[in-house]
């Protein structure tokens, strides 16, 4: 039985890949003894083994002795036009049982508990290592009969056709040695390959790990980032050129969706490597240096327009690789593709819209939504809608449908909720939807805690595109009017008061500086707050906002299953913010998903919803029953989105930092036990000072 | 290699990740493709532009292999600095002599490194655009030193980066990636001043991987450099 390494490549990948590690050849040839040595040693070599082996067929019939122009051991195309026969990555008997062996037992019912994901990689690795030390005992073994017999004569060599027999000896010998290193690395690749295509479906997003979730996670995020318009421009690339980017940046979003389809390692690495290699032809295109400067912004840029369909799933295939590929061949350029990618997950993961400067006034779309204009847009109470919906979006119906929905539960729930809050309620819900966008990766794990059903596709049978968008959407809504409901609420109680409502970011300023926020019974949220005590002293205004962000789970959850109380999402909500804040977020913007993108769901569905949450925000507002459950999305929000602090600048700090540490003037007088809590209060302040915008 | 090969000299060979920092627009991959294209005689495609670029640097008790990680100098990216330098073993921090912010920037990264890069970095703080500054007329075109026009952009005397370099002990050279003056003697510099320990087999670099067989058996032979020795190892040429 034969394994192949993948020959579904496009062409001009391999060759772009293969071009790309000009340090091959002299490998190849100058280290070929090392074969006996641990094949840790030897990372690089392998890269031109596994670039070259997806020619085989198509090179072979053509050029039956390629090697020949390529005796120059530095010349960096050589592994390019260098091919073998085929059957060269044919594993031999050995192997192939070892290889067989290996899958077996992770089938074996062995372990006590089922691996961790880390214990998983420990077993692949230390397979790799031996078994590629098996490789070269098999290659060397073939060298050996080589040096000592005519090629031909060799068993493992008769396999290979070249046609070499013409060659004096020594360059001879050096062609031996490369075609053995390319066997080598040939059969390293193929023990890999059947190794993890054996057991893909175990090894994809393995039980132990929240790859799906947070690949949903930063689905929403990017669809979100997409939506509010976030542009090359705003990723620090300035091309000077008008043109249709997204579109000419198709072939690199095509690369890494393609990541998606293959099940090895090396496969993915490939389609990785071939979306870099459509990003500098494009950034070629514009006359643009293909730095780092450049790369890694238009790499974010295409991961955000990429479709965020359930088939992206750019963490999982990242891990994917990083965890099953064998170490030893993740080296080189590979190694750079990788942390680039990592490097834009990462910053994709935890952007925000201040620091792009999406608000920057000379960008195609309006992008009001950014939390600095937020309380002008308060004072613009009466702005009736939404006016980022993207136009021409297929959902635009769904999303007007939903903004009526909102404002006719805000009618409904008048009769029941105080007075101020409901007002905040139907209102435009534009105010920051930016901040959606900042959903943290970890978010994903928020859904799993709280038991909050993930996967949205069994609820969405429209069109996933648009659903996901849709989705983001909804999201950008969902937190818009969760941050802008807790404006309302505070102005509405100051106009209780008799107060009039902010007319400008400076009016809005002082309000919110004002002491009258004590009011709000800061101490009962604090009484309250299962052990997140940054909180406590915050001001009401964030209360307000996980009333609405509870309103907002309720708001969402009918249509999954109607059956569920509103309390009872509430009650999960609560669960997610104090396992984790962050999470929170990342609750209620998915539970808001299904109304957005279940077409089926009918208005009416929406209205009983979002009358049922009206309830239950009325409820809390009043008795302050959930409390507790508030408090850590509040401290999500924020920090989630420091933009939202920005506009809040003068609000205190929430504790003061210790004293005691304040008074210490010699290191010596701090107790070693104490240096655990200075740490943490440290951080807690330099998180403060972060949230606050007052840190880069 | 194929030359050592067959000369069997026990030279040390060995890959090195170098990863670039500086402020956008410093010029951090020009000098990275002077030093790479200067002496260059294979057609080499990198698949990921500039970004990503390998070159050798044949010295006469060393070959090093760079590979050169850039990384985006925009101050939003900052932050993911780190996954670019893990494993390093060099650090090419650049700034633009016309541009006091950037030795400011450049600072920050020679502490951010020294402080979280893997012990044992060698960075070297690199001043570009020299090209820009009069008083390097004169070993260029001597004749228009005193035009008014050829005016000089210097904003950072070398003294005083210099005494920055000492102070830290780091390797400091001003270069111009224009004009590729002193661009082979900062790489030169870092091949010599790599403490052979750190040295890995060749492919090794990045992966901290390995094993230190080769490395190891030649650590007797002591290839401490300084600046001085950095300099003269970088008149023997580069043969990159």
């Amino acid at each position: 039985m034969s394994v192949r390494v993948p020959d579904q490549q496009s062409a001009s990948a391999t060759s772009s890949i293969r071009s790309s590690s000009p340090d091959r050849p002299s490998l190849r040839g100058a280290r070929s003894f090392s074969r006996l040595e641990p094949s840790t040693t030897n990372p690089l070599s392998r890269l031109g083994g596994e670039l070259t082996i997806p020619d085989i067929s198509k090179t072979v019939s053509e050029t039956p002795s390629p090697i020949e122009e390529h005796d120059e051991e530095d010349s960096g195309k050589e592994p390019s036009s260098t091919s073998f026969p085929e059957g060269f990555d044919e594993l031999p008997i050995e192997l192939l049982s070892l290889t067989d062996r290996f899958i077996e037992s992770l089938s074996a019912k062995v372990h006590p508990n089922p691996l961790s994901v880390t214990q998983l990689i420990e077993l692949f690795q230390q397979f790799y290592i031996s078994a590629f030390q098996q490789v070269d005992t098999h290659v060397s073994h073939s060298y050996l009969s080589l040096a000592s017999k005519k090629p031909r004569s060799s068993p493992s060599s008769s396999k290979n056709p070249t046609q070499m027999l013409s060659r004096e000896e020594i360059a001879q010998k050096k062609r031996d040695r490369k075609m053995l290193d390319i066997k080598r690395l040939a059969l390293e690749e193929a023990v890999e390959k059947r190794i993890t295509e054996g057991v893909y479906n175990r090894l994809w997003r393995h039980k132990s790990t929240d790859d799906e979730a947070r690949d949903e996670s930063l689905r929403s995020k990017m669809a979100a980032l997409n939506v509010v318009g976030v542009k090359l421009g705003h990723l620090g690339v300035e091309l000077g050129v008008q043109g249709n980017v997204e579109e000419e940046l198709q072939p690199a979003v095509e690369a890494l969706v393609a990541m998606n389809d293959q099940k090895n390692p090396l496969g993915k690495l490939q389609s990785l490597k071939q979306a870099h290699k459509a990003i500098v032809d494009w950034l070629s295109t514009h006359n643009s240096s293909s730095s780092a400067d450049f790369i890694l912004p238009t790499l974010i840029y295409t991961l955000i327009i990429s479709p965020p369909t359930q088939s992206f799933n750019i963490i999982s295939n990242l891990f994917f690789i990083q965890r099953f590929r064998a170490k030893k061949a993740i080296d080189g350029e590979a190694a750079y593709c990788l942390t680039n990618l990592e490097a834009a997950i990462s910053f994709l993961e935890t952007v925000d819209l201040a620091t792009l400067k999406v608000e920057d006034p000379d960008e195609g779309r309006p992008r009001s939504r950014s939390r600095s204009p937020l309380p002008k847009e308060e004072s613009e109470a009466g702005t009736p809608e939404i006016p980022w919906a993207p136009v021409g979006d297929p959902l635009s119906n769904l999303t007007d449908k939903l903004a009526a929905a909102h404002a006719t539960a805000e009618a409904a729930a008048a009769e029941n909720a105080n007075k101020p809050h409901v007002k905040v309620i139907g209102t435009n819900p534009s105010a920051s939807s930016s901040t959606l966008s900042l959903q943290p990766p970890s978010a994903a794990n928020a859904a799993t805690v709280g038991g909050m059903p993930r996967r949205l596709s069994y609820l969405t049978p429209i069109d996933i595109a648009s659903g996901a968008i849709s989705t983001a959407d909804q999201g950008i809504r969902g937190i818009g009017s969760t941050l802008e409901s807790s404006y309302k609420f505070l102005f509405g109680k100051m106009e209780k008061r008799g107060e009039e409502l902010p007319k400008t970011l400076e009016d809005a300023r002082k309000l919110v500086d004002s002491p009258i926020i004590g009011s709000f019974d800061d101490e009962k949220f604090a009484e309250n707050d299962g052990g997140l005590k940054r909180v406590a002293s915050e001001t009401s205004i964030q209360s307000t906002q996980s009333h609405k962000a509870e309103k907002e789970t309720t708001f969402g959850t009918p249509p999954r299953s109607s059956t569920t109380p509103a309390a009872a999402a509430a009650e999960k909500l609560g669960h997610l913010g104090t396992s984790l804040g962050r999470f929170a977020v990342r609750g209620f913007t998915r539970s808001s998903t299904p109304a957005a993108s279940t077409t089926t769901l009918s208005q009416t569905d929406v209205l009983t919803g979002a009358a049922k949450g009206l309830g239950i925000v009325g409820a809390a507002d009043k008795g302050h029953t959930h409390k507790r459950d508030d408090s850590a999305p509040v401290v999500d929000l924020l920090s989630t989105f420091p933009d939202l602090a920005n506009s809040l600048p003068k609000v205190k700090m929430g504790i003061p930092p210790i004293a005691r540490f304040l008074d210490i003037e010699d290191p010596g007088e701090l107790r070693i036990s104490e240096v655990g809590e200075l740490l943490k209060d440290y951080k807690r302040l330099v998180e403060e000072l972060r949230v606050r915008g007052a840190l880069d | 290699m194929a030359s050592r090969e067959e000369a069997g000299a026990p030279k040390l060979s060995s890959s090195v990740k170098l990863v670039l920092l500086g402020e956008a627009a410093v010029g951090k991959s020009s000098l990275v493709l002077r030093f790479v294209n200067d002496d260059f005689q294979e057609n080499k495609e990198p698949t990921i532009g500039a970004a990503f670029l390998t070159q050798k640097c044949n010295l006469p008790t060393r070959t090093i292999k760079f590979e050169i990680w850039d990384t985006a100098g925009q101050e939003r990216f900052a932050s993911l600095a780190p996954m670019y330098y893990r494993n390093a073993q060099t650090a090419l921090v650049v700034y633009d002599i016309t541009k006091p912010t950037s030795l400011t920037k450049a600072k920050h990264w020679v502490a951010e490194l020294q402080r979280q890069a893997s012990p044992g970095i060698v960075i070297a703080l690199v001043g570009n655009k020299l090209d820009l500054a009069s008083s390097n007329a004169i070993s260029a075109n001597a004749d228009d030193v005193d035009d008014a026009e050829n005016e000089d952009r210097r904003a950072i005397p070398t003294s005083e980066a210099k005494a920055y370099a000492e102070e830290e002990s780091l390797l400091f050279y001003e270069t111009s990636a224009k004009t590729g003056e002193n661009v082979q003697a900062v790489f030169e510099a870092i091949a010599n001043a790599i403490p052979e320990s750190t040295l890995k087999p060749r492919g090794g670099a990045g992966t901290g991987m390995g094993g230190g067989a080769r490395s190891s058996a030649n650590e007797g032979h002591s290839h401490a450099v300084n600046m001085a020795d950095a300099t003269r190892a970088a008149k023997e040429g580069c043969a990159c």
